[in-house]
Order: C-alpha cells, then structure tokens, then sequence
C-alpha cells in the first residue's frame, strides 16, 4: 500500500455520498426560519436609473425585505478591476445587471414583489459588439473609468487603458515581426472568430446566507473561490473578514462560471436586512443570462513560413468581448496571449489582446479561458500553412512545435515538453495516414496551458488516536477530484494507511486553511505539495516522541509496517498506534501543517517585451494533442465525430481515473463548443437561455473517446504532476475544424461548425 | 388552496398539502426533505430531476405533485438498500463515473427504470435510456461503463 496508493486508479472518496443523494449541495440547505431571495435584473442593455421605487413590493403580504442600493455601501468592488456595484444605482449595463433583491416567505412570493418594483430607466443606445465598443466614436460603458481602482500589482497596466471601452491589453513581443515575415516564403493571413459560450455546469448558482446576532454574516454558495469571496463579502459590506464566513458545499460543476466573488455580497446583504436566513437559487434562464460565460472572441493570424516549413513569424491580433465589467478580463488577455501563438519554435512574434467592454453579461475564466477561441484560430491556421509548403500536418507539427528546452512565445525556457510524444502517440492512435472514405478526415490539435502558480495555500493533517486521519483543507471540491480523489492518495502513499481511513474537511473559510480556489488548474499541484509537507509534520512529530521513549536520535528513526523502529534494529520499535493512542496525555495531539506556493517561472525581459500580463509564464505548463475524425455529409453539412484521441502530458497521473475523467470530460465540452454551443444575443439579449437552444453534448452524441496519458514530470511538480483539470477541453475544437476541411477541402472559420457554415463552406470551395 | 395528498415515496407514505402547481419536486425537496433529487433546468431538459414513477424515469419537474397521488415513487435515497449500495451506485463509484456529481441522482434513477425492464442493455440502449440525463463533467464516457458493468454484474 505504501508505495503503491499514488498512480492507483482509487474512486474518490466522495463518491458514495455522491450516488446516494447525501451529497448536500448548496440549493439543498434548509435552516430554520429560511426566506427566499430573487434579484430584479435590468430588462435594458444601457440605460439610466432615475428613480427606484420599491414601496409596492414592500407592502405584498409574505414580503419580509426589498434590498437596493440604497442599503449596502456606496463602493465598487472587483477581484482585479473595481467596476462592480452590488444594487444599481444610477446606471444598468446589461440586460440581468442587478437593481434589486426581494426577500420574501416564499418564492412565488418574492418573484411577485420583484415585478411590483417600479424602476424609471431612461434607455441609452448599448453597443454590444465589441469591434462597435473600440470606435473613439461609441458610448462609454463606465463613463467614470478613470475614476476606478485597481490592484497594484495591475495599477500600471491599468493606468494605460483608463477612460476607455478597451479596458485591458496585453502584448507580447518577441524578434523583429516585420522582418520576419518579410523573409518568408509564404505570408497567410486569416480571420476567426468564437462566439459567447457558457461552461453551463448543471446545477446553476445556488447561495443560502444567514447573520447572527453579532452580526456574522455565513454563506453557503456554489463557488469555487470561497476565500476570494469572503474578502469581496467583507470589502463589499465594510465588516471584517472575521466576520463573514464562507462555506462552499460539494459544487455542481463549475468550469469557471463560478470563479469569482460575484453575487454572494448581495445575498448577504440581504439577510441582513431581511434578519432572516435566505436561498436564492438562479433558475437556469438566469444561469446561461448572465452567469459568467465564455468571451468571445475574433482572432487575426499572420504568420510567415519558409519554403522547408519552417515557421518565422507569427502576428496575433485578439480581440475578446468581456461584457460589462473587467471581472477576470486581465488574467483571461495574459492567458489568451499565451496560446494564441501555438505550440511552435516562433523567432519573431507579436500579439496583442484587447478586452472590450460591451453592455452584454460579464464573461469569466471558463475552463481554459481564451484557449479553445485562439487555439482553434491558430491550430487550423497552421493546417493552412502546413498546405501552403506541401506537409502533412502532423509533418509541420513535428517540424515546428517545441521540445525540451526550447523557447515559449515569450522566452521562457520550457521543461518537461512532452509534445511531442503526445503528437506521436496520439496520431499513432488515430492511425494517422491511413486512407478514409470520402468524406471523411482527420484532423490534430496541439495546445498547452499553465498550472497557477504564485497562489498559496495551507492545509493541517490530523493524526487521530486510533490512528485514524483528518484532512482540513481550503479547496473546494467542483467535481474535478483533485480534493477527493488525489489528496488520500497522498496521505495514503506518505503515511502508508489506506484511503478509508482519511476523512476530508474542506472549503469553510472558518474552519480550514487559505486555498486561493478551484482555479488555472491549480488544486493538486499546490495541494498535494502542502499536504506531503503536512504529513512530514506529522512524521517528524512522531519520531521525536519515539525518539524519547526510544532514547535515540529521531534522525535514525524510519516507519515501517505501522511502526517507528531505530534503523537497521527492527526489534527497537514502537507502534504508531501506540504513539497516537498516547498523544493527548504526552506531547499533545499531533496536527501536522503544510502550507505551499511557488513563483511562477522567472521572465527574462530580454528574451522578449511583455506587457498587461499577469502570466507572462506559464508554470509547470501541460501540452496536449488531440486527433479528430469525422465525417462531413455534403447534403446537409452536418458533421458526426466518429473518434477523438486526446493525449495529454500530466507530468503524472496521481490518480488515472481521475485524470482521464478531467479528459473525457473535456474533450465532449471541447465537442460542443466545436459543433453547436453559442449563446445568440440579439440587441443585448441572450435567446436561448435553454438546454435545448443551448446544445450542449447528450450521451447519445459522443463518439469514442480515447486517452493517452503522458508522463513527462514537472520538476517543480507534487511527484511530477501538471494540472489536469483545464487542459483537455482546449484543442478538441481546433482538431474537429481541421477534420472538417480535410473531410471536404471546405474550411469554416467561425465556431460553432454548424451544418449552415459548413454548406457554405462547401459552396465557397465550389 | 392547498390540498392534502399523499404520496407513496420509497415505499412509505407521506402526507403532504400541496398547491396545484407545486411539483413533484418541488414537494420532494422542499416538503419531504428528500433533496438528493436535483433541480438543473426546471424545464425537462436536463434530467437532474429523474425519478422513477410506477416503473417509469420521469422529469419530476414536469410532474404535478397531484399527479403523484397512487403511484409508487421512487427516488435516489430509495435506490440502497439494507444490504448496501445498489450494484449501479457501486460501479459508479467503482469505476470513477461521479465527478461533481449533480447529474448522478437522475442518471442513476434512469439506468434503474432501465435495468429493472432491461437487465442487459446493449450499451445502444444504455444511451438511448439515459439521453435525457445531461453531464457536463465527465463527458459521460465512465457512467456508460458503470451502467454496463453493473449489468454484466460486474463487481
């Protein structure tokens, strides 16, 4: 068991409360006393408030509180930007910008008084196209930009864009671009865009707040950044963070929807007028509205390639409509910076991001944020170059992508690059070359992406008395398995018990230690290091008190077989059993503590100028290859995938079952968003805020998925691994749309490939 | 204008004054405290809500709670028994189908209806039964395994 519990395929050890329906979700608390909460949302794009009246709602029967701007304080908050007011007051920017919140004895009752509410708008004309929102010419979405604050470490990027609708921008560049291409052989330029989409997790938002008498304010809410939420709730509210206790219950999905302190200071701020404890549940028409989806994004490509292959410059231009406010727009541009270029050896280079205020929701840090839009864009740009100097696509991949040691887009040296023999065997799979009926291709992706770094956490490990142990620990659990399924394994492997006798305790800003969240794929590399350290803890606690029964040195001390023995004399031994049993009455009880972080890699400013970027590097970065096929029916346009092989270098596979289930899983949403996801806006508004014009992937539409996983270890990571968790979804798109133009020579430059866009295609091929 | 009914959930009787729009749903989560079922869309679409009516997988937010007077009801906290888990929860677990696992009341309910008509499905008709069942975690790839494992009596 000792050596063994790491790389075992162990089920998570949630799954029973999982399968049971004991799994208490955030939506399923009741406390006594509850009341229900409802938001009133702006019906108008852009308009502003004269005048808000709420006496009618108040005076319903069942109506316990109304909630407005007038009774939370007058500040802006945001993670990085602060552009976010919890209650309008003076302005709405999006149809679903929140105006008021109803808390009643009933729901029926709340959304009733939220229709009493009387609002006075004076429409404004709303720009929600992002290309409209960059004219000198177009209205101001925050008019009082410049007035708005800004993180430190943002303040000089920020200061550069202040006053306008252009409200972050990154750059990356490397060599000379204009040279480049001029020395090439062949210059391709290309246009592709990606439209909103949403990470649509199952079960929408879901929040129950509730104030004690003191005036502690507790919530329940379906996020994966409890710790970030207990800073807005408090900044929000002006109370001190020991007051405000964040508790994030088993998630519902998350894939980024719910990534950022959002709504949880408003349904705060609601029981505490209410002096009631209140559920406010999104219904899924609010969820797809205005819960945080993906950007999107136009993407212009450049690029200038020898006669040979060889790849010597590549201009990006990004374009991503963040909506309304800025929310996580900064990480999103630094991340989408990074990808975009591809996976290749590129002397000369040159991006540039925008993010663009529009009045249309806010977007967020989908799974992968900025990743499938531009490697979609630059993955079926290459298959065009790959054309243009007569190579085989996985030929021009092998030719130009980076092995170990080389340079990313921004200089940092890589390591631990298993691209390549993720290509190889991931095309070796899909039995690359072999001849395909007509009207069928295959088509390959490539892609890397970062695991966050730079953001701390700490967690304690208990050593029961039985022997037994307690994990307490920050990170949420949104069904990626890092928290339940990879963290026993840790303890299992360093303290050689077995995983039925861990119990986990986690994200309760009260009661366990900082984790900065269920983000950038960054769980199990941070917390498997805090928690090995955590266990050494408890180790080193143990010998020193064998040591002293023993009368040895605790240094020529080792545990074997459930005992501390003096090394090389077994028989001088004592059982840890013993040790725990007499804990409480000899040194205490023993709690071990890790706590981890790491920089991200070193930027070496003259490799390359960067600026508006939070990840000029990209930590212990993972690197994937996906292989499509499919087949393309001329008739009608419409695309079955017949096969996906999707290989993906995690450095190591800490629990296999897990780390395929992060890929199944993000290969059937990287499906999606290649064949029929798109939130359809018209004049502001979301039209198919449902499952049904909203398709998302059914269990009747996948095709055979396989997985290759690589192990190519990180040196800084636990035992080697990389994250998993955000990786899979990105290059699934890009590899379906080069399937689709190897099936029929018709390219389709915009997502999603629907049958319309492909006959049009198709005609245009002629 | 509520009526008193009662419904037959899991074997046991409730009774339950219910309004005549109050779903089934409604009524198993927030009246009988029965909250393993899940509410995902409230439309019919997603199958977060399933649970198996006189034999039957059903949107039991389509259901009037009304409707739900005489029929046998059987939901998620139905599905182990005294001997332990069903042999579909236990390959579900098993075989790493359960990732954030809202989805997995209604799945399992679905697989159940099937394979108490169906007790070897062709994995065909595993997805057929479960293609109003949407996951958005796992890409549905393992839960295809669970369901024909437990069939096959796989342990």
């Amino acid at each position: 068991m000792a050596t063994s519990a790491l790389g075992s395929r162990s089920p998570r050890l949630d799954a029973a409360d999982k399968t049971t329906g004991k799994a208490i979700f955030a939506g399923d608390l009741a406390l006594p006393g509850l009341a229900w909460g409802k938001f009133l949302l702006s019906p108008h794009a852009h308009a502003r408030i004269r005048r808000i009246d709420t006496t009618r709602a108040e005076q319903l029967p069942g109506v316990i509180a109304v909630v407005t701007h007038r009774d939370v304080p007058d500040v802006l908050v945001g993670e990085l930007v602060k552009d976010i007011r919890l209650f309008q007051k003076d302005k709405v920017r999006y149809i679903g910008d929140i105006v008021a919140g109803v808390v009643a004895e009933d729901l029926r009752t709340a959304e009733e008084a939220v229709k009493l509410i009387e609002v006075d708008y004076e429409v404004l004309p709303a720009v929600t196209d992002a290309e409209e929102a960059m004219k000198p010419s177009s209205p101001l979405i925050h008019e009082e930009h410049k007035s708005y604050q800004t993180i430190p470490p943002l303040a000089e990027a920020f200061k550069a864009v202040q006053g306008h609708n252009i409200c972050w921008h990154t750059e990356i560049r490397k060599g000379d671009v204009e040279r480049g291409l001029a020395e090439a052989d062949h210059v391709l330029e290309e246009t592709y865009t990606a439209p909103m989409g949403h990470g649509a997790p199952i079960e929408p938002h879901a929040l129950v707040a509730s104030v004690d008498a003191q005036g502690k304010v507790t919530v329940w809410t379906a996020t994966q950044v409890p710790f970030v939420c207990r800073e807005q709730v408090a900044e929000a509210l002006h109370l001190p963070m020991s007051k405000v206790r964040i508790i994030a219950p088993p998630i519902g999905g998350g894939f980024g929807a719910k990534c950022q302190a959002w709504v949880e200071p408003n349904v705060a701020a609601m029981a505490i007028k209410a002096r009631r404890p209140v559920k406010l549940l999104f219904t899924r028409e609010e969820e797809f509205m205005i819960g945080q989806p993906r950007h999107p994004a136009k993407v212009h490509v450049k690029s200038g390639v020898k006669k040979d292959g060889t790849l010597v410059a590549r201009q990006v231009r990004v374009i991503l409509d963040t909506g309304y406010s800025t929310m996580l727009g900064p990480i999103v541009s630094s991340l989408g910076s990074m990808c975009a270029p591809g996976t290749y050896r590129i002397p000369n280079l040159a991006v540039d991001v925008d993010v663009v205020f529009t009045n249309k929701p806010s977007c967020s840090a989908v799974r992968g944020p900025a990743g499938p839009q531009t490697v979609f864009a630059v993955e079926s740009h290459t298959d065009h170059l790959a054309k243009l100097v007569g190579m085989d696509p996985v030929e021009f991949r092998l030719k130009n992508c980076w092995d170990e040691g080389d340079e990313g887009p921004t200089g940092q040296i890589l390591q631990g690059v298993g691209l390549k023999e993720a290509l190889r065997r991931a095309a070796e799979k899909a039995e690359w070359g072999r001849p395909l009926p007509p009207n069928h291709g295959r088509g390959v992706a490539l892609a890397w992406w970062l695991t966050l770094a730079g953001f701390g956490c700490a967690v304690t490990v208990t050593l029961n008395e039985d022997g037994s142990v307690t994990l307490q620990t920050g990170a949420v659990d949104h069904g990626t398995g890092s928290t339940f399924g990879g963290l026993p394994l840790v303890i299992a492997e360093e303290l050689g018990i077995e995983t039925d006798q861990i119990s986990v305790i986690n994200s309760d800003t009260d009661t366990t230690p900082f984790d900065y969240g269920g983000v950038g794929s960054r769980t199990t590399f941070n917390q498997a290091h805090a928690v090995r350290l955590a266990v050494q803890d408890v180790k080193r606690q143990l010998f020193e008190r064998a040591g002293q029964m023993l009368e040895v040195s605790p240094d020529d001390l080792e545990m074997k077989g459930g005992k501390i023995a003096v090394r090389g004399v077994p028989d001088k031994a004592i059982p840890v059993l013993m040790l725990t049993h007499l804990a409480p009455f000899t040194g205490g009880p023993i709690v071990g503590r890790g706590t981890f972080n790491t920089p991200p890699p070193a930027f070496d400013p003259k490799k390359a100028t960067v600026k508006g970027s939070v990840s000029p590097t990209f930590n212990a970065p993972s690197f994937g290859a996906q292989v499509a096929e499919v087949e393309v029916d001329p008739e009608t346009g419409n695309i079955t995938v017949k096969k996906v092989v999707a290989a993906l270098d995690v450095g190591r596979a800490l629990n296999p079952l897990g780390v395929e289930g992060q890929i199944h899983g993000g290969v059937v949403q990287g499906i999606g968003i290649a064949l029929t996801e798109r939130s359809e806006f018209s004049e502001g508004r979301m039209v198919n805020p449902n499952f049904v014009d909203f398709k998302i992937p059914l269990i009747t539409d996948i095709p055979p998925i396989e997985t290759i996983v690589v192990e190519n270890p990180a040196d800084n990571g636990p035992y080697g691994a990389k994250g998993v968790g955000e990786p899979p979804v990105i290059p699934t798109a890009g590899a379906i749309a080069n399937a689709v133009c190897a099936a029929t020579g018709a390219r389709v430059r915009d997502l999603p490939l629907t049958p319309e866009r492909v006959l049009e295609a198709l005609r245009r091929r002629g | 204008m509520k009526e008193l009914i009662t419904l037959r959930v899991n074997g046991r009787g409730h009774e339950v004054r219910v309004a005549p729009w109050d779903t089934l749903l409604d009524v198993l989560r927030n009246e009988l405290g029965l909250t393993g079922t899940k509410e995902g869309c409230g439309e019919g679409d997603c199958g977060a809500c399933t649970v198996v009516m006189d034999g039957r997988a059903v949107t039991s937010c389509l259901v009037l709670a009304r409707e739900g007077q005489g029929r046998e009801i059987q939901t998620i906290e139905g599905l182990a028994s005294d001997h332990g888990l069903h042999p579909l929860q236990e390959a579900f677990v098993r075989y790493g189908a359960v990732q954030c696992g809202f989805c997995i009341p209604g799945m399992l309910m679905s697989a159940k209806a099937l394979l108490d008509v169906t007790p070897r499905p062709t994995e065909g008709e595993v997805r057929a039964a479960l293609a109003g069942n949407l996951c958005r975690c796992t890409g549905y790839v393992k839960i295809v395994e669970a369901v024909m494992a437990a069939a096959a009596g796989r342990r």
